[in-house]
């Protein structure tokens, strides 16, 4: 994934998701797992990650795993919570977009597939009876 | 068929006296029947199965004492078929791999045992580990079924292990459960709910000789924002090529008939969930009517059902009310409890009921409406939005004096300003509505009268037929494969799609366009006059031992 362009002062931000890793979600509800990576800069403590004007629920968390590989950098771990129903406006030929914001950063998009059949269920859910 | 075993066939004379007999290069046997149908097969003549025929045969009683082994023989024979008739083993395949094949091979799930019953199994394959209504309706219709079509039918349950679990299927005594992976074929494979992705519909048809849906309504289609994946082919394909439809009320078969054209000859039936109090209550106790301190309000956190501006609305207007309601996430009201959907069993959604003095159930759009029939039998007053289900329902329902229409939430609030409503004992004892038990023995009718009236031709070889098709477009029903697979990148480093029609398509014009060009190049004259040059190097470097 292409790292995260600092405007003004120069830096980058490195970014992976590495969970799910082909970025395909395979079920209606879940979460999702990355990483921020930095050499030459602190990580931003406020960012956030929408779609259209809805913020979608994270945390931030420490990984240990990416910090033992990559010794001199400033990692911070990020988990996404989501639950596709709540943002099947947004979603599009199974294609879900994500915009990862962070100040004074470019805007990133995050693309994600969406599994036929985890779509599935969540339209299924709407006919509850 | 291509070909037909030796050991049993019926022969025209007509066709030895034309082709000759069974070829004496085969010696002591295996390949001559073959060889004598496809010669007859190049002028057009074919082996058919006569699949009503029984033959018992001794296998391999000839060869047993045999000095030359069977496997000898074969490998033997065969390479002189091939010889003779390569179009042999690509013909055997696509038999094997066809339709017709496929379809015979399903038929033996008619057979009934020795006590004249037939496999059924229930696709519960979309069922979550999660609570909702129409998991709990699936369930109840499945519990009749264990009980009413025990004469006629083995029932089974085709459910993951964690569902099976979380809603308690082992308790249910006599049901036979298969996994989703089944290769199992049953006589009628049930669906309760349309399907929504292709692999659902591909399962029915690949585990039920006779497939039956039962669609529940056409909101994901009615709803730009839900309308996401085709629809309309994987719901076409229900009312073409399935054995029978149920609906589950006459609202609904009216809306699926509006949008989708029937196959002729389609069975259907409007088989309406049960109106009996009784089947919702869990003890006599329930039924007698109490005092509640809530409203609640029912419903999920889609926006059809509309929980979240009702409440909102109620909240507002009745500021020191106490309101409960079923489906937003957040609670924003000083005086709202608010659960999300999902989370409560069937415990929690009773004790919620008996604490309610009232229950509304605002939603626009329904195929059913259980929470109506369910707050009924709790002895609640329900205020529900007029919509066509629920006005139909009212009909059928014993304690309808208890049910008040509403046509917008401004009306609600009307009616609500003026008290809330009390118990109303109903007037007269109305006829026995339809229960979970005589609903489903109903429908055990139905199903076990489709058998009567199916057929191979008409109904099993167009549905696999069809389904192959659109198996073969898989990828354009399904939309967008992974777009990135773990460890696979291509050389600008970026990952691969695991598959993409277009760039392989793109792919093969160039190898095209590469041979043509390779063509072009031998036929070229300096390619002609250079060819001693080459050879000669060919030899230099031969004889150099590179």
């Amino acid at each position: 994934m292409p790292d995260l362009v600092k405007i003004g002062p120069a830096g980058t931000l490195r970014l992976e998701i590495d969970d799910p890793q082909d970025q395909y979600l395979r079920t209606a509800t879940g979460e999702i797992r990355g990483w921020f990576a930095a050499s030459d800069l602190d990580i931003p403590e406020d960012y956030w990650f929408e779609v259209g004007s809805v913020r979608i629920p994270h945390r931030t968390v420490r990984r240990a795993d990416v910090e033992d590989v990559m010794p001199g950098y400033a990692i911070a771990g990020f988990v996404i919570t989501y639950d596709l129903a709540e943002y099947l406006p947004y979603i599009d030929g199974q294609q879900w977009k994500v915009q990862l914001i962070l100040p004074d950063f470019r805007p990133k998009l995050l693309k994600f597939t969406i599994a036929e059949s985890a779509l599935g269920n969540c339209l299924a859910a709407a006919s509850d009876i | 068929m291509p070909v037909g075993v030796g050991f049993c066939l019926y022969i025209k004379l007509q066709i030895l006296d034309e082709f000759g007999y069974l070829d004496e290069i085969y010696g002591r046997g295996y390949n001559e029947e073959n060889d004598l149908i496809l010669r007859a097969n190049r002028c057009g003549y074919q082996a058919a199965l006569a699949n009503h025929a029984f033959v018992y045969h001794v296998g391999e009683a000839s060869f047993k004492a045999s000095a030359s082994p069977k496997e000898e023989l074969e490998k033997q024979n065969s390479k002189i078929l091939l010889e003779r008739y390569p179009e042999y083993p690509r013909s055997v395949a696509k038999y094997f791999n066809g339709v017709h094949y496929r379809a015979e091979k399903m038929l033996s799930a008619l057979l009934p045992d020795s006590s004249g019953k037939l496999d059924l199994v229930f696709d519960f394959s979309s069922m979550g580990t999660y609570h909702n209504g129409t998991f709990a309706a699936a369930k109840c219709i499945l519990e009749a079924a264990l009980e009413t079509w025990q004469d006629r039918f083995h029932v089974y349950a085709m459910v993951s292990e964690e569902a099976q679990r979380f809603h308690n299927l082992d308790r249910l005594k006599g049901l036979l459960v298969v996994r989703p992976d089944t290769q199992r074929t049953f006589a009628i494979a049930f669906r309760f709910g349309q399907p929504f992705d292709f692999e659902r519909l591909d399962r029915m048809s690949r585990v039920g000789v006779l497939n039956v849906y039962m669609m529940l309504d056409t909101i994901a289609m009615d709803c730009l924002y839900l309308h996401q994946l085709n629809l309309e082919t994987l719901w076409g394909t229900v009312f073409n090529y399935a054995d029978a439809v149920l609906y589950n009320s006459n609202f609904v078969e009216e809306q699926f008939h509006r949008r989708f054209r029937r196959r002729p000859g389609l069975k259907e039936m409007a088989a309406l969930h049960s109106l009996a109090v009784e089947d919702y209550r869990q003890t006599s106790k329930d039924g007698e009517a109490g005092a509640g301190s809530y409203l609640l309000v029912v419903g999920n956190a889609f926006a059809h059902k509309y929980v979240k501006a009702t409440v909102d609305a109620l909240s507002k207007a009745f500021p020191r009310e106490k309101i409960v309601a079923l489906g937003p996430k957040d609670e924003q009201w000083h005086n709202v409890t608010a659960y999300p959907s999902g989370n409560l069993s069937d415990d929690q959604m009773r004790n919620l009921l008996r604490g309610a003095k009232a229950v509304i159930f605002p939603s626009h759009y329904e195929g059913f409406g259980i929470p109506v029939v369910e707050s009924l039998a709790y002895g609640k007053p329900v205020l529900a939005r007029s919509i066509p289900v629920i006005r139909e329902l009212r009909e059928h329902l014993p304690s309808r004096e208890n049910l008040i229409l509403y046509a917008s939430t401004r009306e609600l609030l009307e009616r609500l300003s003026q008290g809330c409503p009390t118990w109303v004992s109903p007037a007269a004892s109305s006829p026995q509505p339809l229960s979970w038990k005589s609903g489903t023995a109903e429908i055990g009718e139905f199903l076990w009268r489709l058998l009567e009236t199916w057929d191979f031709r008409e109904h099993l070889l167009p549905r696999l037929g069809y389904m192959r098709i659109l198996q073969d477009h898989r990828e354009e029903l399904e939309g967008p494969a992974p777009s990135a697979m773990p460890g696979q990148k291509g050389e600008d480093g970026k990952n691969l799609r695991k598959t993409d029609s277009y760039a392989v398509s793109e792919l093969k014009a160039q190898l095209l366009d590469r041979e043509a060009r390779i063509v072009e190049l031998e036929n070229s004259l300096s390619w002609k006059i250079t060819a001693p040059l080459r050879t000669m190097g060919s030899i230099y470097l031969r004889l150099m031992g590179k």
